[in-house]
C-alpha cells in the first residue's frame, strides 16, 4: 500500500530545507486504520489521507478542522489513546495511536439547532 | 424627586434576587453596582444546592425552602438556571468521619431530609468513578445543583423585563438618610428612593451611614479547578465528611492548623459538562487571585478521591471572597433605627441556594413593613444588640461554632 | 484603537467564541444589556470559557465592546489564572502528567 497523501507532503522545505525519511507507522481514527509518518503532526497525517473534518462541534453539530494550526485555539482536538482535547496541529503521530473524533458532549448528537442565518 | 421606589446597591446574585422579587411586586427598582452583574462572589463559586452540609435547625429549613425554589425557577423565569438534581454524596474516609456523619444524617433525618448512609460497595455502585478505598458515604437523593451564572443572569433579565433598572460600572460612596428619603451618592450621581436594600457582599460595612450600627464581614476566599468538557461522567455531587467534621467539632472558631487551605472537597459536573473541583477557604486574601498552592491542594484530594481526575485536563482554576458574617448567619431584613434601610448579604458560602428565599423574604418584608418572629435569627437587628450588650465586637464563638454550617 | 465595527453587516449567526460557539447576536445581547467588560461578556455568554479560554475571540470581544463605546482601558484584560494552558490533573498533583501531546 503506497502511503497516503502522496504529493501532499512537503518534501523540501523552503527555510529548513530537505525534510528526510520517516518511518511509516500505523495509526487508527475512528476505528480505520491509516499510515503516515512517525513525528508528523496528527492533522498533517489526516489531512494526506484525505481527512479534514476532524470532529463536529459540541453545540451546533457543525463539521470542525484545523483552524489555526499552532496549537492556540484547539479547533482540531480529538482524543488519542484515551486523552481527550489533544491538539492534533502539534502532537506528533506515534506507532499505533488509537485517535478519536470527539463526540459531541449531549447525549447522542449535537445540543442545540443551529442559529438561522443572517 | 425619587429616581426609584428602591435602591438596591449591588447587583449579584442577592442584588438580582431581590431586584427581581422586588419588581415582581410592581416596585420600581434602581440596582447599583460597582462591577458589573454577578462579577463578584456570585462568580466564584461552585452550585451546589445540598442540605446535608447544614446544621439541622432553622438555617436547613431555609435552604430547603429555597432549594425547593430553585427546583422549579426555571419555570417562572423561563430560562434554564441549571438546576439538576443529582442527588448529593457526602463521602467518608475515616471512622471518626463514620461516627460523626451517623449522628449527623440521623439530625437530618429528623428534620425531614432523606439522608442514608451507604457501605463501601454501595457508594461504588452508586458512583462508580469514585475511589474504592473510601468506607462510605451519605446520600440524599433530593440534593442537586445549580449554575450560579445562569442563575443570576436569569433573575437579572427577568428583572429588568419587568421594569428594573441596572446601573453598572458605579461606585457607591455614600448612603445616607437626607429629609425623609435615602440619597444614594455614586460615581455618577445621587440617586434617591423611599428605601435602600444594601446587597453588596463583603462591601456591606462600608455602605452602613454612619449613624448606624458598625457592621463586619469575615471574607473568605475560596478557589476552584475546571476541567475541560467532558461526556456525563458522575451521577451526583460530591463532598466530603472530612469538612463538616472538622467545623462540627472544632471548639472555638479560626484555622484548621494543619491545613491552612482549609482544602474541603467537593466535585459537580455541571450542565455544560465542564467538572467543578473545589475546595479553599482562605482567611486574609483581598483579591481574587488563585495560587499554585491552592490549585496543588485541591488536586491532591481530587487525585485521591476519584482518581479518574488524573486523566482529566484542567483548564482554569478561578475564586473570591465569599462574604461570611461575624456570627456566620446571614444578613436579611430591615436595619433597626434607620427607616427604610434593608441588608440582603453576608450568606457565607451559601449564598447561591439561599438567594431565592432571601429576595423574596426580603422583599415581602419591605412591602409588609413586618418581620417576622422566624426570621429572628437572620435579621440585622441581632447584631446592634450584641453590639449594645458587648464592646461593640459582635463576634461570639460559641454562637459562630453552633451557626456555621456553610461549607465548600 | 482605530477599528471599524466589527460586527457591521455580519450576520447574527457568526460564532464568536468558537470553543462554546457563542455567537456574535448572544455578545450584542450582552453588551446591550450593559456588558461593558470582557468577564461581565465571559459571564453572561459563557465566550471565553472554552478550551483557549479566550484566545482565539477575546480580541475579537474588545473590537465589539470597542465599536459599543467601551475602549480598551474599560474593556479589560482577560485575567490569568494557572494553568496557563490545560495540563493533566496529575501533572497538578506532583505527577509526571505526561500528556500525548
Amino acid at each position: 500500500m503506497t502511503l497516503p497523501g502522496a504529493g501532499l507532503r512537503v518534501a523540501v522545505h523552503s527555510l529548513l530545507g530537505p525534510l528526510g525519511e520517516a518511518r511509516v507507522v500505523r495509526f487508527t481514527f475512528d476505528g480505520l486504520e491509516y499510515q503516515g509518518l512517525e513525528g508528523e503532526p496528527i492533522a498533517a497525517a489526516l489531512a494526506a489521507a484525505g481527512i479534514r473534518v476532524i470532529r463536529h462541534s459540541e453545540r451546533f453539530g457543525r463539521p470542525r478542522g484545523v483552524f489555526c494550526a499552532i496549537g492556540h485555539c484547539y479547533e482540531c482536538r480529538v482524543t488519542v489513546n484515551g486523552e481527550r482535547n489533544v491538539r492534533s496541529c502539534l502532537t506528533p503521530l506515534r506507532e499505533g495511536m488509537v485517535v478519536q473524533s470527539q463526540e459531541p458532549i449531549g447525549p447522542g448528537g449535537p445540543l442545540e439547532e443551529p442559529p438561522h442565518e443572517g | 424627586m425619587a429616581s426609584a421606589d428602591v435602591i438596591v446597591v449591588g447587583a449579584g446574585v442577592m442584588g438580582c434576587s431581590v431586584a427581581y422579587y422586588l419588581a415582581r411586586r410592581s416596585i420600581r427598582v434602581l440596582a447599583i453596582d460597582r462591577g458589573s452583574i454577578g462579577g463578584e462572589a456570585s462568580s466564584a463559586c461552585d452550585g451546589y444546592v445540598v442540605s446535608q452540609t447544614k446544621s439541622p435547625g432553622a438555617y436547613l429549613a431555609l435552604a430547603l425552602q429555597s432549594a425547593d425554589m430553585l427546583r422549579s425557577l426555571h419555570v417562572e423565569l423561563d430560562a434554564d438556571v441549571g438546576y439538576r438534581q443529582t442527588g448529593s454524596l457526602i463521602v467518608m474516609r475515616t471512622e471518626s468521619e463514620c461516627d460523626f456523619m451517623e449522628a449527623h444524617t440521623k439530625a437530618l433525618r429528623l428534620q425531614g431530609v432523606s439522608a442514608a448512609l451507604l457501605s463501601r460497595d454501595e457508594v461504588r455502585e452508586e458512583e462508580p468513578v469514585l475511589s474504592g478505598r473510601l468506607l462510605g458515604a451519605s446520600l440524599c437523593p433530593d440534593d442537586g445543583t445549580v449554575d450560579p451564572l445562569a442563575l443570576t443572569r436569569a433573575l437579572y433579565v427577568n428583572a429588568t423585563r419587568l421594569g428594573a433598572r441596572f446601573l453598572q460600572g458605579t461606585s457607591v460612596t455614600r448612603v445616607t438618610a437626607r429629609h425623609g428619603v435615602w440619597a444614594v451618592e455614586t460615581s455618577g450621581g445621587t440617586y434617591e428612593a423611599a428605601a435602600v436594600v444594601l446587597a453588596a457582599g463583603i462591601g456591606l460595612p462600608a455602605l452602613m451611614p454612619g449613624e448606624g450600627p458598625r457592621l463586619s464581614m469575615n471574607p473568605l476566599f475560596g478557589q476552584l479547578l475546571v476541567t475541560e468538557r467532558l461526556p456525563k461522567v458522575l451521577r451526583h455531587c460530591i463532598l466530603d465528611a472530612r469538612y463538616i467534621a472538622l467545623k462540627h467539632r472544632r471548639a472555638g472558631g479560626g484555622e484548621d492548623h494543619d491545613d491552612p487551605l482549609g482544602a474541603g472537597f467537593g466535585l459537580e459536573q455541571t450542565m455544560h459538562g465542564n467538572v467543578l473541583i473545589g475546595n479553599t477557604r482562605e482567611a486574609g486574601k483581598g483579591d481574587r487571585t488563585t495560587s499554585i498552592r491552592g490549585v496543588r491542594a485541591i488536586a491532591r484530594q481530587a487525585a485521591e478521591i476519584a482518581p479518574f481526575l488524573r486523566a482529566v485536563h484542567i483548564i482554569r482554576s478561578f475564586g473570591g471572597l465569599r462574604p461570611y458574617t461575624a456570627d456566620g448567619m446571614p444578613l436579611v431584613g430591615p436595619v433597626e433605627g434607620q427607616p427604610g434601610l434593608f441588608l440582603c448579604g453576608g450568606h457565607g458560602s451559601d449564598g447561591i441556594t439561599l438567594s431565592p428565599m432571601s429576595g423574596k423574604l426580603l422583599a415581602e418584608m419591605l412591602v409588609s413593613g413586618e418581620t417576622p418572629a422566624a426570621c429572628s435569627w437572620f435579621l440585622p437587628s441581632r447584631l446592634s444588640a450584641d453590639a449594645r450588650g458587648s464592646d461593640g465586637d459582635p463576634l461570639r464563638q460559641g454562637r459562630k461554632d453552633e451557626a456555621i454550617n456553610g461549607l465548600a | 484603537m482605530d477599528s471599524p465595527d466589527l460586527g457591521k453587516g455580519r450576520p447574527d449567526s457568526t460564532v464568536i467564541c468558537r470553543c462554546e460557539e457563542i455567537t456574535l447576536a448572544e455578545i450584542m445581547e450582552a453588551i446591550s444589556r450593559g456588558a461593558r467588560t470582557l468577564d461581565a461578556v465571559k459571564r453572561q455568554t459563557r465566550a471565553g470559557m472554552g478550551m483557549c479560554q479566550g484566545r482565539t475571540c477575546h480580541q475579537a470581544i474588545v473590537r465589539l465592546l470597542a465599536a459599543a463605546g467601551r475602549g480598551p482601558e474599560q474593556a479589560g484584560r482577560p485575567s490569568i489564572r494557572p494553568p496557563v494552558r490545560p495540563v493533566l490533573l496529575e501533572a497538578l498533583d506532583g505527577g509526571e502528567g505526561a500528556s500525548t501531546e
